[in-house]
């Protein structure tokens, strides 16, 4: 009997939702779509839904996860404090890969400055950061450092053009959703649907 | 050390369906996608390129000017003086 083909892989995207990090945003999804990945974040959560527990799926469901530890500044607003979030969520991919050896989750780590992880989270001391500079340009090398394609491998050319397009293709589809911001479970699940079309076009 | 993928290429299909998009929807970006690949530009916010946006644009005109002759009619005239004595009052 014949194996039914293995699915795309997905990736759990852990980074901030602030405007700033807007840029990044886009171009993780464009990096990931060019990979031939599917990505996952915590926009996809309903705030109905007990919001640790759709975390910890979301995490099982994904054979990779990539968390961007870049942003440790205090917030503007007050109470000023750190976000806590994305290291916490870092704890946990760290705990399922080691709690299920087995099923080969893997973890990465990205921060925009380098020997910075060293300080602010030194139990991770002996890991690698991808240190992406905070632009559009060093996180698609990181990308490429990350994983490989035999066969299909993206370069970074065509994920700035996959990033390219995306923006172009950003006005009708926050129109559509009715939003000014990207950081929606809608307009993440657009944004990705056509960066994914837009890779199977130019990644070839 | 570098990761090597084994899995499928994603499709936008699977990439939709994963995410929550519905078919209808990922039709109507599928349309944005293939504009943007064809050159075509950014469509708007009801899905029109900039082409069909300017065509729609000159019809809207000419409703326009169809629009001006016809408040030339005498009905027409007639609604206007009345609404301009109502006006003075």
């Amino acid at each position: 009997m014949a194996s039914s083909p293995k699915p795309a892989d997905r990736v759990f995207l852990n980074i901030p939702y602030d405007e700033k990090f807007e840029s990044l945003f886009l171009a993780f999804i464009s990096g990931i779509c060019a990979f031939g990945f599917v990505p996952r974040a915590t926009l996809e959560i309903a705030t109905s839904s007990r919001r640790l527990d759709r975390i910890l799926d979301l995490i099982r469901e994904c054979r990779y996860s990539i968390h961007d530890l870049s942003r440790v500044e205090l917030d503007g607003k007050s109470p000023r404090t750190p976000r806590f979030n994305m290291p916490f969520e870092l704890g946990l991919s760290v705990a399922h890969e080691k709690s299920r050896p087995g099923k080969n989750h893997r973890w990465f780590v990205c921060e925009s400055r380098r020997f910075r992880l060293a300080k602010s989270l030194s139990d991770l001391n002996g890991t690698d950061p991808f240190i992406h500079d905070g632009t559009v340009a060093g996180l698609f090398r990181e990308l490429c450092s990350m994983f490989r394609r035999p066969g299909r491998q993206p370069t970074v050319q065509q994920m700035w053009r996959i990033y390219r397009k995306l923006r172009k293709a950003l006005p009708p589809v926050l129109a559509q959703a009715g939003s000014d911001s990207l950081f929606t479970a809608r307009v993440f699940g657009d944004v990705s649907a056509m960066a994914a079309d837009f890779a199977n076009k130019i990644v070839s | 050390m570098q990761t090597i993928i084994d899995g499928r290429f994603a499709t936008p299909e699977e990439t939709a369906e994963t995410l929550g998009v519905p078919r209808s929807r990922l039709k109507k970006l599928l349309t944005i996608t293939r504009s943007i690949l064809n050159g075509d530009g950014a469509p708007g916010a009801n899905g029109h390129t900039a082409k069909r946006r300017n065509k729609s644009y000159k019809v809207q005109l000419n409703f326009e000017k169809q629009s001006g002759a016809a408040k030339k009619s005498p009905s027409r005239k007639r609604h206007a003086r009345g609404k301009l004595a109502k006006a003075s009052r």
